[in-house]
Formats: structure tokens, sequence, C-alpha cells
């Protein structure tokens, strides 16, 4: 392999992010052991992608076999969970094509746990302990819905206004390449790139209640099924975490398998085809729980202060 | 024509937008980790230099510039053009004032300059890195001062102004910094 940059057998973390960064591990371990909750160990490869239309799944192929690196422990998890286990939880990388930049790594840790009967809000103030545990005092919980972040931020209800008021409130600048008439778009667009950089600077933001467009794999509110119950936690301008109120129903589940593929295809990226199994394991019983995905390297990154995810592992993609 | 994918950003690529060349100076992938990715990117306009920011969706396609760096000899100026040769091809271009700029200033005939061609047309000039010209004005320094951190303004044949020690004589050569407008050593015949 050509090398242009002498430098570039050395790793790309400081010793004391290092060390700052197996601490911190230590501190989670302590955290979710202390409430009970089992640490388990999940395949990194897996016969079986995800059919989510927003993430692209790194394919590996072995001499005799095709397999996918996970871009999370989720099914496994949640796999373990319908088989009766309990409160557990996974610790360790996951991958993500396409995913690449400041903040992104293709390759990046990802605490993801489970707890059985609670609910995500519940969840999400537990979460919020934890990260205060890790980066220090970050002020308290803020809750915000996401219609009332648009109603706060634009002055608009982000599900009733006409799709052209939210396209009248970007700014001009950042019109090329959105599209107009794409509600889920422009909802992107502004909680992405012009809310959450506003998000947690004295407070850790919980937003709550997201479209149930964007459901992923939350329950509907049994009191209001346009949104679910799934929320994000974001300190300083960082989304840490993804958590929702799980949904345990195997014919809705199969459901927005289908709708994400059809999503694919209009997108035109490859179809991929729903993990039987985890479709098994939901027909055979997913008790009640609520389960959140957490960003480890960005939590190491508020942590020591640095800018980017890649000063923050030993070896990022670039280096690796 | 060729097109580049956002998925192929990253700082130096040349872009066309809104029918002007472009810059990539910065470029930094945006996703929400359940959302659309975007790409949103500082960008320099390579006609008047002015930065702006833009927002991309991920995978959007945006047409290439055929922009090109050449190293091209400086030849003379006819009073509205500067004009310029390759070295290799022979061929000759005419630069006008905007694509001049500063580089102006640090002229006078046979420098190797880098010239970006957009479609072919001279679009900047970039001068030497240094570049060595001949005082033609500055006030007599102090008789003995030769190490002291004191300076004085002196105007070069191109018409440059720049700083140098009090112990330059009107008539030297002197070594200048085109990108800073200092003075770096005394200049060689």
């Amino acid at each position: 392999m050509a090398r242009s940059d002498p430098d570039d057998w050395r790793p790309c973390a400081a010793t004391d992010t290092l060390k700052l960064r197996a601490d911190l591990k230590a501190r989670i371990r302590a955290f979710l052991s202390e409430r009970g909750i089992l640490e388990v160990d999940t395949p990194r490869i897996s016969s079986s992608a995800v059919t989510d239309p927003q993430i692209s799944c790194f394919a590996g192929v072995g001499s005799h076999s095709r397999f996918w690196l996970i871009p999370s422990p989720e099914f496994h998890l949640k796999r373990l969970l319908a088989a009766g286990v309990g409160d557990l939880y996974s610790f360790g990388p996951v991958f993500r094509d396409e995913e690449w930049g400041l903040l992104h790594e293709p390759e990046f840790t990802l605490l993801e746990y489970y707890r059985l009967g609670m609910d995500g809000e519940t969840l999400a103030l537990e979460v919020a302990g934890l990260l205060t545990r890790l980066i220090g005092p970050a002020g308290p919980v803020e809750r915000i819905s996401f219609a009332q972040l648009f109603e706060r931020e634009l002055g608009i209800d982000p599900f009733v206004a006409p799709v052209q008021a939210l396209w009248d409130r970007v700014d001009p600048e950042h019109r090329s390449g959105l599209a107009r008439d794409d509600r889920g778009l422009l909802w992107d667009f502004f909680l992405g790139n012009v809310f959450y950089p506003r998000l947690g600077w004295d407070t850790i933001a919980v937003i709550h209640d997201f479209p149930a467009e964007q459901a992923a794999l939350a329950r509907l509110r049994s009191d209001n099924l346009k949104v679910a119950e799934r929320f994000e936690i974001v300190v300083r301008g960082l989304e840490l975490a993804n958590g929702y109120h799980e949904l345990t129903d195997p014919a809705e589940q199969a459901k927005r398998f289908q709708d994400e593929r059809s999503m694919r295809r209009r997108l035109g990226r490859p179809d991929i085809e729903p993990d039987a199994r985890y479709l098994a394991a939901l027909e055979a019983g997913l008790p009640d729980c609520s389960g959140v995905a957490i960003g480890f390297d960005r939590i190491v990154l508020l942590a020591s202060g640095v800018k980017s995810l890649a000063q923050v592992v030993a070896f990022p993609f670039a280096r690796a | 024509m060729s097109n580049y994918s956002t998925n192929e950003f990253k700082s130096g690529l040349k872009i066309i937008l809104d029918g002007d060349p472009y810059n990539i100076v910065e470029n930094e992938f945006v996703k929400p980790g359940k959302g659309q990715a975007f790409n949103r990117v500082r960008i320099r306009n390579l006609k008047t230099s002015r930065v702006i920011e833009k927002t991309f969706k991920s995978g959007d396609v945006v047409e290439a510039a055929d922009v090109v760096d050449a190293e091209m000899q400086y030849l003379y100026q006819d009073g509205s053009h500067w004009h310029f040769m390759h070295p290799e091809t022979f061929e000759q271009y005419q630069a006008d004032q905007t694509a001049l700029g500063d580089a102006a200033s640090w002229l006078k005939g046979e420098e190797t300059c880098t010239v970006t061609l957009w479609n072919g047309r001279p679009l900047l000039v970039l001068p030497p890195h240094t570049v060595t010209l001949r005082v033609t004005r500055t006030d007599p320094g102090l008789r003995g001062d030769t190490s002291s951190g004191g300076s004085k303004p002196a105007v070069l044949e191109t018409g440059a102004s720049v700083r140098v020690p009090l112990f330059i004589q009107e008539g030297e050569l002197i070594k200048v910094n085109t990108r800073t407008s200092e003075y770096v050593a005394r200049g060689k015949e």
C-alpha cells in the first residue's frame, strides 16, 4: 500500500485519551452492574442486515459464505430478551458504511442496553444519570417533544403546517439538494443541521415523541398514533443516545420491514431481506421493555474535550 | 461532463454551482442516527473568492468543474492582460486583472506561476512563493545598525511595497515572500 504520510502508523488518540476511554468503560460497566444488568457478547458478523433505508451495512465475503458486519446489536439482544435472559447490555464495535466525518466513524463503539417493564421516559432519566456520572454535571434534564422543538425554534407545528411553511424557513443558501415537498427530509434537515447544534449546552436535552414515520423500532403511543415512544439525548449539540419503548407486535414489525423495503426501492438502495429470526423471536414474545443505544466514542469526545471522533480512538478508519 | 457524488466530497475538490466554479474548503458529514444524511460544505467561489456554506443531501450529485492547475511562465503585460506560456505545449494564455489579483504586484517577467485554468481559461494566478526584486526607493538606513529588529518601508521595481531591514539600500536585490509580503533575505544577481 502506498503511504503518503510517514507518521500514519501512529495512533490518533493521545495516551491520556486512551486511559480516559478505559476508565469511562469501567465506570459504565459498574453503573450497569449496580443495576443488575447483564453484559452479553453478541455476534459482530451476521447473516442478516437491516432494512432501515438510512443505514447501509458493510458486506463481507468469506471463502464459503457472505455476511454482514452488524450496524447495531439490537436484533441479537432482543432475541435474548425473548428467550428470557432479562435486563442486558452489549458494549462493543458496530459498523456503518458511508458514515464518515468529524463526528462519525464507520466503526464505532456502541453501548446498547435494555430494561424490562420500563417506559422510555424512565429510561431516558436513567441514561441522563449515567451521562452525568461520565462527563460531569451537564445541567438538568430538559424534556422537549419533537413537535415542541419545532414550535419553539420555528414557531410552526411540524405535523400540520404545510410543507411549504417548513421550506420557507430553510436558509436559502442551504436549499440546494433539499426537496421542497419532502416533509421527512425537511424534518431531518432542521433536526440535524439546525436544532441539535443548539441543544444541550446547559442541560441534558431529551427529545421525545418522534413522528410515527420515524418510529424505527419504537411502539406508537397508544393515546396518539401520530407519534412514537422514541427519544434521543443531546448534550452540547451532540446526539448521544437513541432509545425506544420497544415495539413487540410481530405483525406491525413485519409491516414496517416491508415499508422500509419499499422506501429502499424508491431511494434506489439495495434490497435487504428482513431478519426472519428476529421476527420469530417477536412471535415467541418480546417482553415489555425499553432499550437505548449510546455512542460511546462521543462520550469520550465530550469528556476529553477534543474536536473529532478520530481523536478518541487509537486507530480511526483512516489509519485502520 | 463529469459529476461528483457527495460521497466523493473532500477539501480541494472543484465543483460547479449555479454556473460558477467552486473549490470545496471544508466538508462535514451530518447525520441524525435514524435520519437522512447531509453534507454541509464551505465552498469558495473561484471567480470572486467569496466563501459560502451549502447543505447537500448525501448521495446528491453535482457537476465537476473542469479546473486544473498548471505551472506557466509569465511573459509580459500588454496594458489590459497578463500573458503566460505553458513550458511544454508553448501554448499562450492571457489572464485579466481579476485573475491576477495581488499576483500582479510581484511579477516582472519570466517567473513561473501557478495558473488555475477553468475550461481552458485562466481563473487565478498564484505567483512563485518567493520572488527576487530590486529596491527602487527607500530611505537610507542608520549606519552600523545591522542587527536590530528595526525596519523601514521600501518600494520595489514592480511597485510593491514591503518593509525591509534598515541596512537595505536603493538598488539592492531582495528576496520577498509573496504570501506574506515579507522580506526574506538579500537577493543575488
